[in-house]
């Protein structure tokens, strides 16, 4: 990620406007063989409190009380050649306000991809981990109900990009699809000290009709290295449920994850989704939990963020021993108005509440706030 | 009443000529004769990049024609909003995207021509000696 001094909010909306300007239709093909894409969000959001809460482009970003916040926003885009048939590179990137409110940005795809036949095709490059939907595309908020993102930050464990191979496999059978993908490489932990060794992952997604089911599996190596404490190494295995179907202008949405390590936090989350589509309105109602269980074994475990590195356990006990756990809850009502085809007005009141619980009674921290949100979102 | 007799014909005559019907083409010495409703779904929905023989599928369209709502709402069953978002996911995950769409119709037609594998839908008015359709729309 790379930041520069412009003042950030000006730089998106003017982007945003000057893409609308310009070009209006969802893939412009400036030749053949050229697509461009691109995506954007314009949110502003109060609270009736400072409050940590997911954006579309960064993990947690403090929401402060009683000013309109524009931390939500951001604009990007694709470039997609095609060199031949079956030869094409692909690359996405954004920018965004960063945690220092400044102007960030990312390059999130960069790959060659390759087609054989039978529907098959490799990809070469950099990606974003196909864990849950909203890791992969979360910065695409025309994707999306909600007027932001419901996976938390660090949605595979913070082994949210990666950079490696994939392949990739569409099965079709009358009005039955499969989606396969299966992923090697070494991923880009969203905390310095946490270096990836290796990452393997698979993901499988069925569709039929207007219901869709998707599943992924990710097992990722690790190494971290903290001041005065022996690096240690270790494995985190996370696995995901998420699915959406539609039935009688009603949508429901549902989404499960865990992960456990013997280094990292043992993570979860859920979330439920009700929506009634009406016309171009959708009303919806969501709740989501994550918690983060921090244990301590014979290695040192990841510290909560802003926390001193829990002490180091005996050596060859084995045994796990609590230290921490987090709860962030979020429920939340709102209304999506699709005002064209590429185009969505968002509005959300949500109320979240974070809790932190200590080892041994020693301490139980609550805080929260609520925050309502209009969002405006969309692709050309 | 004779205003009305002539607004009766002139709506027979649309009927007799096929007007507003859609049919799915290809280039007339392709090898491809027939498809059914479900595989032209595929082909456009970027569900498979190949025809059932294995041959590279490749479907154009003309941009911003009468006709491609009504037919995306037929092949999907989605509505336009709907069809974006499935759009976007498959675009911004780089698994799929639109047919590509030609403004000339003309184009449309040499592109069949010039290039094997190329399917498009069309009026069935539209459909010249350098065609074979290879399914009807109902």
């Amino acid at each position: 990620m790379h930041r520069c001094h412009l003042k950030p909010w000006f730089t998106i909306i003017f982007a945003v406007f000057s893409a609308n300007l310009g070009f209006t239709v969802i893939a412009q093909e400036w030749q053949d063989n050229l697509y461009i894409n691109g995506f954007y969000t314009l949110g502003v959001t109060q609270t009736n409190a400072d409050i940590d809460m997911v954006t579309a482009a960064v993990e947690k970003h403090t929401f402060g009380k009683g000013k309109p916040n524009l931390n939500h926003s951001l604009v990007g885009g694709q470039l997609q050649y095609q060199f031949s048939e079956n030869f094409s590179v692909y690359v996405q990137g954004a920018a965004f306000i960063d945690r220092n409110e400044k102007l960030g940005h990312s390059i999130d795809w960069a790959y060659l991809n390759y087609d054989f036949d039978n529907d098959l095709s490799l990809r070469v490059g950099q990606f974003q981990t196909p864990f849950l939907q909203g890791t992969e595309m979360r910065k695409i908020g025309l994707s999306r109900l909600w007027a932001r993102p419901l996976t938390p930050g660090n949605g595979a464990s913070g082994f949210n990009e990666y950079k490696g191979a994939e392949l990739v496999k569409k099965y079709s059978s009358g009005d039955h699809f499969w989606d396969f993908q299966l992923g090697l490489g070494r991923a880009e932990h969203q905390r310095e000290e946490v270096y990836n060794k290796r990452m393997e992952l698979a993901t499988v997604r069925y569709q039929h009709s207007d219901s869709w089911i998707r599943m992924g599996l990710v097992h990722a190596y690790h190494r971290t290295e903290r001041e005065n404490a022996e690096p240690v190494e270790g494995y985190v295995l996370m696995g995901s449920v998420e699915a959406e179907t539609r039935a009688s202008n009603f949508v429901i949405n549902i989404g499960l994850s865990a992960g456990d390590s013997d280094v990292a936090p043992k993570d979860s989350f859920q979330y439920l989704s009700l929506g009634y589509a009406f016309e171009q309105f959708t009303p919806y109602i969501y709740a989501s939990r994550k918690r983060q269980r921090f244990e301590q074994t014979e290695n040192a475990t990841t510290p909560p963020p802003g926390r001193p590195s829990p002490p180091q356990g005996p050596p060859g006990s084995g045994s796990s021993q609590f230290v921490d756990e987090v709860n962030d809850h979020s429920i939340a009502m709102g209304v999506r108005w699709s005002i064209s085809e590429t185009l969505s007005l968002k509005t959300q009141l949500e109320k979240n509440r974070y809790q932190d619980r200590l080892r041994g009674g020693r301490g139980l921290v609550n805080t929260g706030g609520s925050a309502l949100s209009i969002v405006l979102e969309g692709v050309y | 009443m004779r205003s009305f007799l002539m607004l009766i014909l002139l709506l027979s005559s649309f009927v007799a000529r096929g007007e507003g019907e859609i049919v799915v083409v290809v280039a007339k010495n392709s090898v491809i004769n027939t498809l059914d409703e479900q595989y032209v779904a595929n082909i456009f929905l970027a569900r498979t990049k190949q025809y059932p023989n294995g041959e590279k599928a490749i479907p154009i369209e003309i941009k911003r024609s009468d006709i491609r709502t009504g037919f995306y709402q037929t092949i999907s069953g989605k509505t336009p909003t709907q069809l974006n978002a499935y759009w976007t996911t498959l675009v911004f995950t780089g698994k799929g995207k639109p047919p590509l769409g030609l403004t000339d119709p003309k184009e449309v037609e040499q592109r069949l021509i010039s290039r094997p594998g190329t399917i498009t839908y069309l009026s069935a008015d539209d459909v010249t000696d350098n065609m074979k359709v290879v399914y009807r729309f109902n």
